[in-house]
């Protein structure tokens, strides 16, 4: 299907593009959460010390997953008009680019788990048949982050402020799922938030399996699935809506 | 089947498209839901470039489309091809559309020529598999020697847009959309360009070619359409609305 093989085609263009000339690609794919993951790790543990048994790894399993989510919503964000060259010159199903942005950062996110595997590994926390769940954790992530990713691309030809607005935004959700702080530090009172957003639900998804070494809660994998699925659809939605005058906007 | 092949390739009918002015294009987020809590709504100027076109093009002609700058030639073009879609009236094509527009502007510079030919080949709607068998063929076309395995940011203008066309013509398509006749590279790969799009309209495919070369028009086509302010002024042999065109500009 022509479809696919664009999709299959772009996104190898971009990770070539990405890996090309410097045999330094893979480091610095990993190089950003990797810098982060020792910021936190040295001022959480050291100095603001939030009480997580090792919490390098608790880390790991939120920020990796949190990189891929964000970052392909900030190249989605501009995809449309990055793909002006073949948007103004041909009839071109548009769509396939705010979903290369998140293939591609999902390929970065996939060579990126192998560490947090040898983390696991030297702290004595090898995960066993859990591991497994991983495969629907990562299909769900790809699913809404998906669906965001259109929302935003379609957004983002007409708006040009997007991109400012999207990384206030982020800052924000970044405080909304247990990245740096465990569930059970939130206030009952709060905790709805993390049921109910499906980053958090996703995050404590793959600490479950990677951290906590047990299945994740399939009840609140369900329900993230399902909200997924809805933005998936809105998204797509919006974008069929706003495909039609994208050439004449760029 | 009969139908497609005594049909037309082409039909428009009463197409009408305008744009925003350019100003009020790109707007600010923040700004719009400013506008909409105050519940102000900003007029929205348009400018019509086409007012009503009806045309029609038959299986493996060629009509030219000359007309003054900004008459809508361009537009009408990027209709053919699906970039835009009509305020009000219908399009309708039959077959795989390839267009000479822009050349080149989807390429990667950091991949090389080789990568950016399946890339392209995808993009213009074939199959990988199809793209595959044609790569060969493209590149010889193309021939840019040992470039080929080369970043495309190493190319020179004429290289660029001459890897560009080489993708597009091999694409096989059955409608063809051209804006400017081309004069990319030297005289020796103009005419073998010449040479394919005579292919083409040998093997049956349709071609718009949209120009300011009356000359070209003249040549090439089978009909002429001479577009003027959005409308069709008159179409019909090419040596006849030439002149008139020609006429017309010259009185001012």
């Amino acid at each position: 299907m022509a479809f696919r093989d664009l999709l299959w085609v772009l996104t190898l263009r971009d990770l070539r593009a990405r890996y090309r000339g410097h045999g330094l690609g893979y480091f610095w794919s990993i190089l950003n959460p990797l810098l982060l993951l020792v910021v936190y790790t040295v001022v959480f543990s050291t100095i603001l010390r939030v009480g997580i048994d090792d919490f390098v790894l608790f880390l790991a399993c939120g920020l990796l997953p949190w990189t891929w989510f964000s970052t392909a919503l900030s190249v989605a964000t501009g995809s449309v008009r990055q793909g002006a060259g073949f948007v103004r010159r041909i009839y071109f199903p548009a769509q396939v680019l705010p979903l290369v942005a998140v293939l591609s950062q999902l390929v970065h996110f996939l060579v990126s788990l192998p560490l947090v595997l040898l983390l696991a590994a030297v702290l004595g926390r090898v995960p066993g048949a859990p591991l497994m769940a991983l495969v629907p954790i990562v299909l769900i992530q790809t699913v809404f982050t998906s669906g965001l990713a259109l929302f935003v691309s379609s957004l983002g030809v007409r708006f040009r402020d997007l991109e400012h607005i999207l990384s206030n935004v982020l800052l924000v959700l970044f405080f909304l799922a247990p990245i740096i702080y465990a569930p059970e530090m939130v206030p009952t009172g709060l905790r709805w938030v993390l049921r109910v957003n499906p980053l958090a639900v996703l995050i404590g998804g793959y600490q479950d399996v990677l951290y906590r070494r047990a299945w994740p809660d399939w009840m609140s994998l369900g329900l993230a699935l399902t909200v997924s699925v809805l933005v998936f659809g809105a998204g797509a939605l919006l974008f069929e809506r706003e495909r039609r005058g994208f050439a004449e906007l760029l | 089947m009969t139908r497609a092949q005594t049909g037309h390739a082409v039909e428009v009918r009463d197409v009408w498209k305008s744009f925003d002015l350019v100003a009020t294009r790109q707007r600010h987020l923040k700004q719009s839901l400013v506008d909409l809590l105050a519940g102000r709504r900003e007029p929205r100027p348009r400018h019509a470039v086409l007012r009503g076109v009806d045309l029609s093009v038959a299986r493996g002609e060629t009509l030219g489309v000359v007309g003054r700058n900004g008459s809508g030639k361009s537009t009408l073009l990027r209709l053919l091809a699906g970039i835009y879609s009509p305020d009000r009236g219908s399009i309708e094509t039959r077959g795989r559309v390839a267009t000479l527009l822009e050349l080149g502007a989807g390429f990667h510079m950091d991949l090389t020529g080789r990568e950016n030919v399946e890339i392209e080949g995808i993009v213009l709607g074939l199959s990988r598999a199809e793209i595959h068998r044609r790569a060969a063929a493209v590149v010889e076309f193309a021939d840019l020697g040992e470039y080929i395995d080369q970043p495309v940011r190493t190319y020179s203008t004429g290289m660029y847009m001459r890897l560009a066309f080489s993708v597009a013509v091999h694409v096989d398509p059955q409608i063809l959309l051209v804006d400017e006749i081309l004069s990319v590279g030297d005289a020796g790969f103009v005419a073998r360009c010449h040479d394919r799009i005579r292919e083409f309209q040998r093997q049956g495919a349709s071609v718009v070619l949209v120009t300011h070369d009356t000359g070209a028009a003249e040549a090439w086509s089978d009909r002429v359409l001479w577009l003027d302010d959005g409308r069709v002024q008159s179409m019909g042999d090419p040596g006849e609305v030439v002149d008139t065109y020609l006429k017309a500009v010259e009185g001012g």
